[in-house]
């Protein structure tokens, strides 16, 4: 390998914190040269991340020509169609800050071999779900922080542009696991993550309960069928938001069809156990 | 200054004058039927810059004029994005000993008021005393909805005002006595209205509007977020505080320490602009090691050791004499924090009143280095919630704060006296939250946001010790300095409660307290010389 490209998706009010606190730990994540590959997702903003080398670290910033906010799967995938890293590549949001060494344990892990995607482990709020401990197998692997296999995203087509925003790395993965690749999860491998459910305010609908309660449906319908939706939909009944689900219903019908994914293929680990529950929870780390 | 009283009839209008008379220069406006319309026409009435608009059932103090006067001067100069003003409402951060968002600056048959002394950011004001910076509002082209009636008009025009990007304030200058229950259930009629609401979604993005007559719920919409935009605005064009945020350390957990360091980084990164007015300071009395990666920003504050006696609170001390910002955080050299809030604090400092002394929340995490080769990262469940509003327990003995969980305002904790430094060994964290709020200048601000983490392991950690001999003396020390003030032996002697009547009475006796501070600190200078 003769470099590592890192791919970041971000916001005008990251630019700062990517500068001045994630580029200056990046080069020591790996042993081997890094490059950082950025996109805002704000086709209005002309304001970006700098080209160059900081920190000893390649930085690209792809411009983002689309006049409009793009989401999360479009933006990584304009970023690997780019980039055109050969073994893997890493996916990490704006709001992490690297750790020495931590991309290292995750070749580690991918290097074992028919590895899709190795997920590292978020601190100081950890991922809750279940993996296992001796092969570390988990059923998917958090767009946060990840190592994806270069011929893996190629032979599935990248990230699904539908979702726009969140549930797109649980599809990843459970295309993953369907055809044939594993989803690891390394605990060795931590990453500072400051985001999160504890930040979330309950007066307001943040991004994440909007687009993760439609993309549940979307998920449900793709993996799973017509089934998968109806049981999705009644599933969200009972959610505690009932405006939101309503709001969330409201946007499925007005998208286009979902394309389905072999719903009659199945894995164990490809799972719904709840409303956006694709996990076990762990009882203890 | 014009008063433009919006009187129910013209026999309304006269016993306005009559229980107003030094108030002069007046205009009428009788039978209106949209108060919404009225403001919209006085705003838009190019005469007057500013204009005061009152209900016709207030008694104003006599000089009302003249606070008026001060009060305008006082916005124009420290609160230059000012867009309204009123004597009750809603604020946009959380003050006082019994912590509260509803700031009354009035008297009425509903109750008197319950703050003092300050100009305050507001998410709402009431209606019954507002001061309209028309001037700024024609600027932004504020106008009010086309409704009817006299309900929830003040609390569209906060809105627009705040869409506009101006400011909301509450101010003590404006206090009067209103002599109005209000309609509840009119109020509620048109708070569930479906015009309300629809109107309401399209503004404000937040489900629940808070208001001086309760909560209205609107369901999520697609505008503002009225807490931080009111917090915003307010701190527009005032000059943001300084604050040192003080690790001490003696270099013991060199890998912890760096986590602490890159924590604060990240936060001082999520600052909106004037973020070079946060610092970050290593303050030691052991030997430097090779620091040769100390980031950019970062400064060291180095102390003659003293083998005699434990360090932590010398070190304190030292760093509140040495820096110079107006306010010092202490975040311990194996906790970190949380930058999602970093933008909110920044304008809570801005709009705070000077010596405020902030109050955040924060929370344990149990870390287990054993567990994984994980470095300063290892494996952490979260633990236990210290809330910031639980501050208050502290004034009866219990701390409920850890040190990460409060900013103090440096100019008054560094009268703390220096003999504290080896009486006092461990909870000299509390004994200076002790000496800040006792303190008559102090004003309490909490805010309910998680800023910081603790890390909590099996060993390293002073608070896990078992050997309390430390805890215990010191204990002991900050009991006998606050129970031997001869002149107020009651006032620890109160039960805190939970349904917060015990706290509205500690408020009371706080208030009393912190005015005799002067005395109380003398005293807490004589029993350190003893």
């Amino acid at each position: 390998m003769d470099k590592i490209v890192v791919q970041v998706v971000y916001g005008p009010q990251h630019i700062r914190h990517i500068e001045e606190v994630l580029m200056p730990r990046l080069a020591a994540a790996s042993q081997y040269p890094v490059v950082l590959v950025s996109i805002c997702y704000d086709g209005h903003s002309n304001r970006r991340i700098q080209s160059g080398r900081f920190h000893g670290v390649d930085v690209v910033d792809v411009p983002n020509d689309s006049g409009s906010v793009t989401g999360f799967a479009r933006n990584h995938n304009v970023l690997f169609g780019y980039a055109k890293p050969k073994d893997s590549f890493v996916v990490l949001n704006p709001d992490c800050v690297p750790i020495p060494g931590t991309i290292d344990q995750l070749l580690k892990v991918h290097d074992r071999g028919g590895v899709a995607i190795v997920e590292g482990r978020q601190w100081p709020f950890e991922h809750p779900k279940e993996y296992d401990k001796r092969g570390l197998d988990t059923p998917w692997a958090s767009g946060a922080f990840s190592l994806i296999d270069s011929s893996f995203y190629q032979s599935v087509g990248g990230m699904d542009e539908e979702y726009f925003l969140y549930t797109e790395d649980v599809d990843l993965s459970w295309r993953a696991w369907l055809t044939g690749w594993r989803v690891l999860y390394c605990p060795q491998a931590p990453i500072i993550h400051y985001s999160g459910g504890p930040f979330y305010r309950p007066d307001l609908l943040s991004n994440e309960e909007c687009f993760s309660l439609r993309n549940f449906i979307v998920i449900a319908r793709k993996f799973f069928g017509e089934a998968g939706q109806e049981k999705a939909i009644r599933l969200l009944k009972s959610h505690s938001n009932a405006e939101a689900v309503e709001r969330a219903l409201e946007r499925y019908l007005a998208m286009s069809p979902v394309k389905e994914f072999h719903p009659k293929r199945r894995h164990p680990m490809v799972k719904i156990l709840g409303v956006n529950r694709f996990h076990k929870l762990r009882t203890s780390s | 200054m014009k008063v433009h009283v919006v009187a129910r009839s013209e026999e309304h209008a006269s016993l306005f004058s009559i229980r107003n008379p030094s108030i002069r220069d007046v205009q009428f406006h009788c039978g209106q039927t949209s108060y919404f319309r009225l403001l919209d026409k006085i705003i838009a009435d190019g005469t007057d810059d500013i204009v005061c608009v009152v209900h016709d059932d207030v008694y104003l103090p006599i000089g009302f004029d003249i606070r008026v006067s001060g009060l305008v001067n006082e916005l124009q100069q420290d609160w230059p994005n000012w867009g309204a003003c009123g004597n009750s409402g809603i604020s946009a951060i959380q003050v006082g000993y019994s912590p509260t968002l509803r700031v009354r600056y009035l008297s009425g048959p509903l109750g008197g008021p319950n703050f003092q002394g300050r100009i305050l950011p507001a998410q709402s004001v009431d209606g019954n005393v507002l001061l309209i910076n028309s001037k700024a509002l024609r600027k932004r082209a504020v106008k009010l909805p086309p409704f009817e009636g006299f309900q929830l008009y003040d609390l569209c025009l906060s809105i627009e005002i705040l869409c506009a990007g101006l400011a909301l304030l509450l101010a003590p200058q404006l206090a009067c006595f209103h002599d109005s229950r209000g309609e509840r259930r009119f109020f509620d009629k048109a708070a569930r209205s479906s015009k309300f609401k629809n109107y309401a979604n399209e503004k404000v993005a937040n489900r629940v509007i808070h208001t001086s007559n309760g909560d209205v719920i609107v369901g999520h919409g697609e505008g503002i977020d009225i807490e931080l935009e009111a917090l915003r605005c307010a701190a527009e064009g005032r000059l943001p505080k300084s604050v040192a945020i003080i690790v001490r350390t003696q270099f013991k957990r060199p890998n912890l320490l760096n986590r602490t360091i890159m924590s604060i980084q990240s936060f001082i990164a999520a600052m909106p602009s004037g973020r070079e007015r946060f610092r970050c300071y290593l303050v030691t009395d052991a030997t430097l090691p090779e620091m040769a990666n100390l980031p950019e920003g970062v400064s060291v504050l180095s102390v003659a050791a003293d083998q005699k006696s434990d360090s932590r609170n010398r070190l304190a001390m030292e760093a509140i004499r040495t820096v110079s910002e107006e306010y010092v955080w202490f975040v311990d050299d194996d906790d970190w924090l949380f930058p999602n809030e970093a933008r909110r604090l920044c304008y809570a400092l801005a709009t705070a009143p000077c010596n405020s002394l902030f109050f955040l929340d924060t929370r344990y995490f149990k870390e287990d280095p054993t567990a994984t080769d994980a470095g300063a990262f290892p494996p952490s469940s979260v633990s236990t919630l210290f809330s910031a509003s639980c501050f208050s327990s502290g004034l009866n003995g219990n701390n409920r704060i850890p040190f990460c969980g409060m900013i103090l305002p440096r100019s008054v904790v560094a009268r703390m006296p220096p003999e504290s430094e080896e009486r006092v060994l461990y909870y000299e964290d509390y004994a200076l939250q002790l000496f800040a709020l006792l303190d008559s200048s102090v004003v309490p601000i909490v805010i309910e946001k998680l800023v910081a983490g603790i890390s909590i392991r099996p060993t390293g950690n002073s608070v896990t010790e078992t050997d309390r001999t430390k805890w215990n003396q010191s204990s002991a020390e900050i009991a006998s300095l606050l129970c031997c003030d001869d002149r107020n032996p009651t006032f620890f002697n109160r039960q805190v409660s939970g349904s917060g009547v015990a706290l509205s009475r500690g408020e009371e006796r706080a208030v009393d307290w912190a005015r005799k501070t002067r005395k109380f600190g003398k005293a807490f200078s004589r029993i350190f010389k003893r």
